[in-house]
């Protein structure tokens, strides 16, 4: 199949702002992991929480979309806080917390399933067309469309990206953050209070995601399994990216999604979902490669 | 006046004593030695008192206040700071870096700018400053003992407790660093001060404390303790540079 | 250090809400008329009549005595569970409806439903234990493979099979099976099931003013779709029009962009969705991104709730169907009291509130087991011979039991958006309008 540049254009330009929003979404996860030693699958199923309260608000009590935001990401912090509580008061191990998020992950899905119903539930038909009409770039560029809510997550994703990068490596509490990643001990005798500073990480890591929430509600339909969709890029991205860099993670999820989009666009479609991994499998093994590459030339040199 | 008073100390790892009714007094401006044979129970009554271990029974009083259950950060706000028999830097952070979060953090906290100023100042004074933006994986072992101090004095601390911050450096490291500990007291610092060569301590400390298998051996002005038969017994009877 | 960290984060949501008022300043990111129309406001009242022929409903009466006990297995919970969920509401209300009539020969009637969270082997044990408790009859379940987990147990305890799926059709269950929801127009050849519905689909685009003359295939990988593009492409091939495009995508994907940019790329006049649930919502998302406004479309087995949450776009779209709340089919007593309490239960599980093809078939299932229960009296075997030689009257038509598998006439219809309203358009005498193919 013939495919022009101008499909190839739009479709890793859809790409990179698909994955903007799974960015949004590792972002959070990335910090957890990364930083609280906590792989939390249940931010993931707080991102379709926060998607299905903005879909109420919006289309029961009529709110502004952005508007939910003041209720939700408040809400989410104290949730984020009380997760990591439980883990702190259980004194749980990497592996414990990892089973305890799985848990609520597969708990979330059910309860949202009964609270909002297993179906299908869709924002679009009550969003204005302004704000669903593609806009056309202007000239010099192919006339390349992008949908105003894919911009929207492009916004939402620089500007969480950009303060959590800004925050974790300028600021007095970020650089308190990496400490306690690289040694918790050292850093609380050098003067530093891990369990408030981690309950704030875990909080606002969960607030991240009222906002990829929100985002999510505009963007595509609900349903309560959307989260296993997500996973494979989203995991895969925080992986490839880093481990608590929330740049990291925003770049790799651009970077698989366009990988991913342009797989799709000459070979069969099915296999896309497991281009994220083979992606995040070359990235793996490619690097023991390289390096196994270069000592036996250098092994050859010596000889 | 008394600083640091702790009073029948005893710490206990399943089984094993590791500290049993240990006292301790530290005045103001005061440099304690604390020696003993290996395994004696220095480091783990220094991180009773830093508070990086709870003590099985036992009171730990400092500046007046009991600060038995107190977190390590607490401890470290109130003016104690400790470094780590083994150092044990931040390894992702740069030299200058690993200083200014005990600045940042410690008794009168900052922000990053100043916290980074006054690490370069530390480091100067412990001659680490070219080392400043170095990756701490490139620092020698007695370059990484020294960063050990800098950043215990970085949090500006009323008592720091240094643990064996001069084993394994040679003759004329282990001398610039005797020379460091004597400068903190006139920085208005008090000092615990483990070291496994007592004739190290004796010149430095002015009153010292024997530790025996997790116990009071001895205390004393140095030159008392030196003498005491029970110590030289301690150090089965041999020369006391064990 | 909690301020310290939170400043940047409160900073961050300031810009965010910056920008959000930029957007909402060009014009607004909802509706003002937010609130979604209600499809089902304009139904007519009805009254109460007999669900069945043949029976005769008092309402005056009580109806007494021990219950005739109805079991099944839905996945209540579970992937499955949007469309079960309907299913169960359809046996609920068809409980009240019966007993509210005075029972079936003065006897009440009485539901019993297990979930087996859509895995066919909890199907399997659900009927067993329901056999085991000594239900007098049992309903199928929701979907194909649960269908074919249940007919083991079923079949075995000698009792009749009524469903309402058909996921699987060509695997034989039995002569005790008794389907609503015909595939197969009687064939007697199971790998020719799908062939009448290829040609009521192809009968249906060539009954219009501008039959498409190239087709693009995107189709789904789950059985059904998968047999559905498969009868329908040589057959489309037939009538002349031409394949220039054919995909196959993962259940459940929800990202089509790039098959959106193929499609467009290859701007068919008809784009063949052999898609299930909610792909087309999510498919029309990416066409939406790319500004692509497909020519015509047709989707295989979407959610109700999705082609209604498309609003205006989902204008022109076809669908296959076996039944639209309309004349003729919709226009009898039964059909209209059955709309009237489906919307009622519906609106209060937040289903879709109008009859379409799964309720119709959840209740033709039902309307199939009762007539036999009516006729035969309560034992499995009379009622199993009972149908076997009788045709039965159902909500989507007249229901026989001949061919293959026990399937009669193919009920499979085409269906079409047309000012937001679903319209059965193929073939001609159940139609309730003709079919619109924009030039
Ligand atoms: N975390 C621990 N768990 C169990 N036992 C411990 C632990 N830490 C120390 N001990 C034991 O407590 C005793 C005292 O150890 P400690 O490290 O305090 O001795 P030390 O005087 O500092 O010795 P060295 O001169 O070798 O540094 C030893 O018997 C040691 O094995
Ligand atoms: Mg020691």
């Amino acid at each position: 199949m013939s495919v022009s540049s101008m499909a190839l254009a739009q479709t890793l330009l859809n790409g990179a702002l698909l994955g903007c929003l799974f960015g949004s979404i590792a972002l959070g996860l990335s910090v957890k992991w990364g930083h609280l030693g906590v792989a939390d699958f249940f931010h993931l199923s707080l991102t379709l929480l926060g998607a299905y309260v903005t879909y109420s608000l919006v289309s029961e009590q009529l709110w502004d979309p952005f508007l939910t935001l003041v209720v939700t990401v408040p809400a989410f912090f104290l949730i984020g806080v009380g997760v990591q509580w439980i883990f702190l008061a259980l004194k749980a191990e990497a592996f414990t917390a990892l089973l305890i998020t799985f848990a609520l992950f597969m708990v979330t899905e059910s309860a949202v399933s009964m609270i909002w119903s297993p179906d299908l539930l869709n924002l679009r038909p009550m969003l204005a067309d302004s704000f669903t009409t593609s806009l056309r770039l202007p000239e010099p560029l192919p006339q390349l469309a992008v949908q105003p809510v894919d911009l929207l997550a492009l916004v939402c994703a620089v500007v969480m990206v950009g303060v959590s990068a800004f925050a974790l490596g300028r600021t007095r509490s970020g650089r308190a953050v990496q400490a306690m990643r690289q040694d918790s001990e050292i850093a609380q005798t050098l003067g530093v209070r891990v369990v408030p500073l981690t309950l704030a990480v875990s909080g606002l890591a969960a607030s991240t995601a009222a906002v990829a929430g929100m985002v999510v509600a505009l963007r595509m339909p609900l349903s309560p399994s959307l989260p296993l969709q997500w996973i494979g890029a989203v995991v895969v991205a925080t992986m490839l990216g880093g481990l608590g860099r929330p740049v990291g993670a925003l770049v790799a999820a651009i970077v698989v999604m366009m990988i991913q989009n342009a797989w799709s666009l000459w070979f069969p479609p099915q296999w896309s979902p497991a281009v994220a991994f083979g992606v995040l499998f070359l990235f793996l093994a490619g690097g023991p490669a390289i390096r196994f590459v270069r000592e036996s030339m250098t092994a050859r040199r010596l000889a | 006046m008394s600083l640091l008073r702790c009073t029948g100390v005893t710490k206990r790892f399943g089984g094993v004593t590791a500290l049993a009714e240990v006292d301790l007094e530290v005045n103001e401006g005061e440099i304690v030695g604390l020696v003993g044979p290996n395994g004696s129970g220095k480091t783990t009554l220094l991180s009773t008192i830093a508070g990086s271990l709870p003590v099985s029974a036992g009171t730990i009083e400092f500046a007046g206040r009991d600060i038995t259950r107190s977190t390590p950060h607490h401890r470290a706000h109130a003016g104690i700071s400790r470094t780590f028999q083994v150092p044990r830097p931040l390894p992702s952070f740069s030299v200058e870096e690993n200083v200014a979060t005990g600045c940042m953090f410690g008794r009168d906290s900052m922000g990053r700018t100043a916290a980074l100023a006054k690490a370069r100042t530390v480091l100067e004074l412990v001659g680490l400053g070219e080392h400043a933006g170095s990756e701490v994986g490139k620092l020698t072992l007695h370059e990484r003992k020294f960063l050990e101090i800098a950043r215990a004095i970085a949090l500006d601390p009323q008592l720091i407790l240094l643990d064996e911050v001069l084993g394994g450096l040679n003759p004329s490291e282990a001398a610039l660093g005797m020379e460091l500990i004597a400068s903190l007291r006139t920085r208005g610092m008090s000092v615990i001060y483990i070291e496994h060569n007592v004739r190290a301590v004796s010149t430095l400390a002015d009153r010292m404390y024997v530790l025996n298998q997790g116990r009071n051996l001895a205390h004393g002005l140095p030159a008392d303790v030196l003498d005491d038969p029970r110590v030289v017994e301690a150090y089965l009877g041999g020369p006391t540079d064990a | 250090m909690f301020s310290m960290i939170k400043k940047p984060a409160a900073r961050g949501i300031a810009v965010s809400a910056c920008a959000a008022l930029l957007l909402s300043g060009c014009g607004g990111v909802v509706k003002e008329d937010g609130k979604k129309a209600d499809p089902a406001a304009d139904l007519p009242d009805a009254e109460i009549v007999s669900p069945i022929a043949g029976m005769e409903c008092k309402t005056d009466a009580e109806p007494t005595g021990d219950p005739i006990v109805v079991g099944g297995s839905l996945s209540l919970t579970g992937p499955l569970a949007p469309t079960a969920t309907l299913h169960k509401a359809v046996g609920d209300l068809v409980v009240e409806w019966v007993n509210d009539c005075g029972g079936i020969d003065g006897r009440p009637l009485e539901w019993k439903v297990l979930d087996d969270q859509g895995a066919p082997a909890t199907v399997t044990s659900n009927y067993e234990r329901l056999i085991g408790d000594k239900v007098d009859f049992v309903m199928g379940p929701y979907g194909g493979a649960a269908a074919l987990a249940g007919a083991g147990p079923v079949t075995r305890a000698g009792y009749a099979y009524p469903t309402a799926t058909n996921g699987a059709p060509d695997k034989l269950i039995g002569e005790n099976h008794f389907p609503s929801w015909h595939i197969g127009g009687g064939v007697e050849d199971p790998t020719k099931m799908f062939a009448a519905q290829a040609q009521t689909f192809v009968d249906a685009v060539k009954s219009g003013a501008n039959p498409p003359k190239s087709v693009f295939y995107a189709t789904s990988k789950f059985p059904t779709t998968l047999s559905y593009t498969a009868s329908t492409k040589p057959a489309l091939e037939d009538a002349g029009a031409k394949t220039v495009g054919d995909v196959e995508y993962d259940l459940g994907t929800t990202d089509f962009s790039s098959i959106a940019i193929r499609i467009q790329n290859a701007d068919p006049d008809l784009v063949y969705v052999g898609g299930l649930g909610a792909d087309i919502t999510n498919l029309y998302q990416a066409f939406d991104a790319i500004g692509y406004t497909p020519k015509g479309i047709y989707v295989a087995l979407p959610a109700p709730a999705a082609v209604q949450g498309l609003g205006d776009k989902a204008d022109g779209l076809l669908l296959s169907s076996i039944y639209e709340n309309h004349p003729p089919l919709g226009d009898t007593d039964v059909a209209k009291y059955f709309a009237k309490s489906y919307s009622e239960i519906a609106g209060k599980e937040k289903l879709f509130p109008l009859v379409e093809t799964q309720a119709a078939a959840g209740f033709s299932a039902w309307q199939i087991l009762l007539t036999g229960i009516n006729e035969a009296g309560v034992d499995n075997k009379a009622v199993i011979d009972w149908l076997n030689g009788h045709d039965v009257e159902t909500l989507v038509g007249t229901a026989n039991f001949d061919g293959f598998n026990n399937y009669g006439s193919d009920f499979t219809r085409v269906a079409q958006i047309q000012d937001g309203k679903r319209v059965l358009v193929w073939p001609e005498d159940v139609a309730g309008a003709e079919i619109d193919e924009k030039p």
